[in-house]
């Protein structure tokens, strides 16, 4: 066992730092950044991040060269994100769909055209992309989504519905997932596609949150007619096509980050509050409590680095993903709930309230805390997929 | 960067795994279970040829010198085969706190024959309190002429009615400063005034005894290490002791899972093997992340023991309290998972759980380990 890093890569850390040190908006605040309401302000905030770390050359740090990448490897795309994750750096959302899900799929199954279309505006955030898989009718089980795909000389025509899709009212292009042949089986008849958001017969229309904000969006199709070499990977092979995206899709622990931030916090906030007359710090159920969390924040992430170390070794990945994102999430609702008990009646005050505390970054939380129970794949899919595939049992 | 174990590791783990298959299937240890002294001198001498007793001990007495990842991948193995009879107390406990405070002669007398599997060894420290802090120590080691004399009882000592030397540790001296004030002694089981009785307890196939000491004689060389010092060895032998135990426990919960699985597949009701049911699917999904998690911060508290990295307490203390809990679980929903069949003496999942639940104790309580988490991220 060795969780050391070579004197290489320390000194790829300390670039990555220095860099972002220099780099980050002297005026950036990430408490304001990570609870405002205004999602304009923080596309705003989040685009300007995006093109500066564009001009630096730390965009597409995986990708290949020859595509504008770095070809980094495995191990400095991690410590790349614990960088970011460290200085809270603005998260990449309003690209992220594009760096990290939508690039590695064109360089994957994208042809030579559509490579070069593409590749370099994501790069640059010129082009937002969004996520056009979800539908009402098609949540965890995604193959039975019925968003049509008929083809009429050299288009393709769209009619359906997609939902959960966030970011689209900012996006340029959405990576869609529709159903071209009706007549195999539900995985046999999907395609991919780019579709150009200013298409006619496109409607988005913003979903406004539980939380009160509005990050997603309803997106309706309506005979959209989408030219056939926007057609990504081979006809009604769009689910292999969605598998490879879907491996790309292992950014969760940077996520992940924000909910060390809020550990942090949350021992700051037992020692300010106060409980029976002394500081609930001191409180010995406060304590366990807190160090429970920690605890189960601390075996999430040494789980992510072994999953890193067989990474790096080029074994084949474990079950890792399905166990960090169930064990973080779960902690982090049980986290924020318990921060509401701690705060009391203080709990339900929202930002808007002078007398609220931290800014009711913890109410916004503790509601936030069910979106990563559900987005990503729900709970009780990851629970399924553990259960089938890891350890066996039959599905009939 | 590589979180895992070498190529040879595995290697070691593998041959370990097929050891145990044949040496001990779990008819051995319910047989060892019904002794009077869950201990088996053939099967400790095979343990002794594989190098398991000598793991932790220098070349030159004999031992192997292996790391303390050697040990967990041990560890794990033991854990899943529920190996009954001593092992820790004196392959680590025992080889370890030789090796740091014994002297030339007591090395080469003790360590060699651990090495060779002729001698088993113990450490008394628990008392009444049951509490591993320095203060809870009231067993006396009176200074007399060429020795000394021993009186008080400790408990919850694993395998003393087995082993050749009790290590004891008494107090020297009422002193102030923390933590002084405790020696440690080689005393003989046979010697005078000794008194060792079986506490009866939930793991009939590791036993832990009560050791009364009425007015021991020891010789000056029996004396382990710096006069009133020894709690410091016994701090760091402790932390070695409890990296493989919740390695172990991991290994029982792997096991156990195993078990529930395979039998979830086969049973069949409603016309179809229950383990198509999602219900129990999930129940087993989460047995399954918990089993994950806790052998990431086991895994981790041995790296840091090893390496003696400066958090390798408190990467030990989450270790501990979310192993115990996690293996207690484990046990516990597969019971549940097993149905009536799991609630009986002949099935072998109480064992598991019988093994689990006195190795978690043994190591104190969660509370005690989150608070030693709390102290480190909170203050005190």
């Amino acid at each position: 066992m060795d969780l050391e890093f070579t004197a290489e890569e320390e000194d790829f850390r300390q670039e990555v730092r220095t860099w972002i040190e220099e780099n980050l908006p002297k005026d950036y605040d990430p408490d304001e950044y990570f609870s405002t309401p205004d999602v304009d302000k923080k596309v705003e905030i989040a685009l300007a991040w995006q093109k500066r770390l564009y001009e630096g050359g730390w965009t597409g740090l995986n990708w290949p060269k020859e595509y504008g990448g770095r070809g980094a490897t495995v191990i400095e795309q991690h410590i790349f994100n614990e960088e970011l994750g460290r200085a809270r750096a603005p998260m990449a959302a309003i690209n992220f769909i594009g760096v990290a899900m939508v690039g590695p799929t064109l360089i994957h199954w994208g042809t030579e055209e559509q490579k070069k279309r593409y590749l370099p505006k994501i790069l640059s955030s010129e082009e937002i992309w969004c996520q056009g898989f979800s539908e009402p009718g098609a949540g965890s089980d995604l193959a039975a989504l019925s968003t049509q795909a008929v083809e009429e000389g050299d288009h393709y025509v769209i009619n359906g519905q997609k939902t959960w899709t966030s970011m689209a009212h900012y996006s340029h292009f959405m990576y869609l997932l529709a159903r071209t042949n009706k007549d195999v089986k539900k995985h046999k008849g999907l395609s991919a596609f780019a579709v150009d958001m200013k298409s006619p017969g496109i409607t988005v229309r913003p979903l406004v949150q539980l939380t009160g904000d509005s990050d997603f969006n309803e997106v309706f199709f309506e005979d959209v007619r989408v030219p056939k070499e926007q057609m990504i990977g081979p006809r009604d092979q769009g689910w292999d096509v969605a598998i490879t995206t879907l491996m790309y899709e292992r950014a969760g622990m940077g996520a992940g980050m924000e909910f060390e931030h809020a550990l942090n916090q949350l021992v700051s906030l037992a020692k300010k509050t106060t409980r029976g007359g002394i500081s609930a710090s001191r409180d010995p159920w406060v304590r366990q409590q807190i160090a429970q969390f920690i605890i189960e924040w601390n075996a999430v992430k040494l789980t992510d680095l072994r999953a890193l170390s067989k990474q790096i070794s080029g074994e084949p990945p474990g079950w890792e993903g399905s166990i960090c994102k169930l064990g973080s999430s779960y902690m982090n609702l049980r986290m924020t709930a318990f921060a509401m008990e701690l705060l009391g009646p203080y709990g339900q005050l929202t930002r808007d309230c002078p007398l609220s505390v931290d800014q009711g970054a913890w109410l916004k939380q503790a509601l936030m805390a069910r979106a990563f129970t559900i987005g990503g794949g729900t709970s009780e899919i990851q629970r399924s997929i553990l259960a089938t595939r890891a350890l066996g049992l039959p599905r009939k | 960067m590589h979180f895992d174990f070498t190529e040879e590791q595995r290697l070691f783990r593998d041959a370990s795994r097929k050891f145990l298959d044949a040496e001990c299937p779990v008819t051995f240890v319910r047989r060892m279970m019904e002794e009077e002294k869950p201990f088996d001198a053939a099967f400790w001498k095979k343990l002794t040829e594989l190098g398991w007793t000598g793991m932790l001990i220098p070349e030159t007495y004999g031992g192997v010198e292996g790391t303390l990842t050697d040990m967990i991948v041990v560890a794990e193995e033991i854990g899943r085969a529920v190996m009954p009879g001593p092992f820790y107390a004196t392959a680590v406990t025992g080889a370890e706190i030789l090796s740091l405070a014994g002297n030339a002669g007591q090395k080469d007398h003790y360590l060699s024959r651990v090495a060779e599997g002729d001698h088993l060894m113990t450490l008394a420290v628990l008392e009444s309190e049951a509490g591993l802090q320095s203060s809870r120590i009231s067993a006396f080691a009176e200074r007399g002429r060429g020795g000394f004399t021993l009186n008080g009882e400790k408990r919850f000592v694993p395998d003393a009615h087995t082993s050749d030397t009790i290590i004891v540790a008494a107090r020297t001296c009422h002193g102030t400063i923390r933590d002084r004030g405790i020696s440690l002694f080689l005393v003989d089981r046979a010697a005078e005034g000794m008194r060792i009785e079986q506490m009866p307890s939930v793991d009939m196939s590791r036993r832990i005894c009560r050791v009364v000491m009425d007015n021991v004689i020891v010789d000056e060389d029996r004396l382990l290490g710096e006069i009133d010092g020894g709690w410091p060895i016994i701090d760091r032998a402790m932390e070695l002791t409890h990296v493989p135990m919740c390695c172990e426990l991991v290994g029982l919960a792997e096991k156990a899972l195993e078990m529930v699985v395979e039998y979830l597949k086969v049973r069949v009701q409603f016309d179809r093997p229950i383990g198509t049911f999602q219900a129990l699917q999930h129940r087993c999904a989460d047995l399954m992340v918990g089993m994950e998690l806790g052998k990431s911060l086991a895994y981790y508290a041995c790296y840091a023991s090893e390496k003696d990295l400066p958090d390798a307490p408190v990467a030990l203390a989450m270790a501990q309290a979310y192993c115990s809990e996690m293996a207690r679980h484990t046990m516990s929903e597969g019971i549940q998972l097993f149905g009536g069949i799991g609630f009986t003496w002949e099935h072998d999942l109480h064992l598991y759980q019988r093994r689990a639940i006195s190795l978690s104790l043994n190591m104190g309580s969660t509370e005690e380990h989150r608070e030693r988490v709390a102290e480190a991220f909170m203050g005190g």
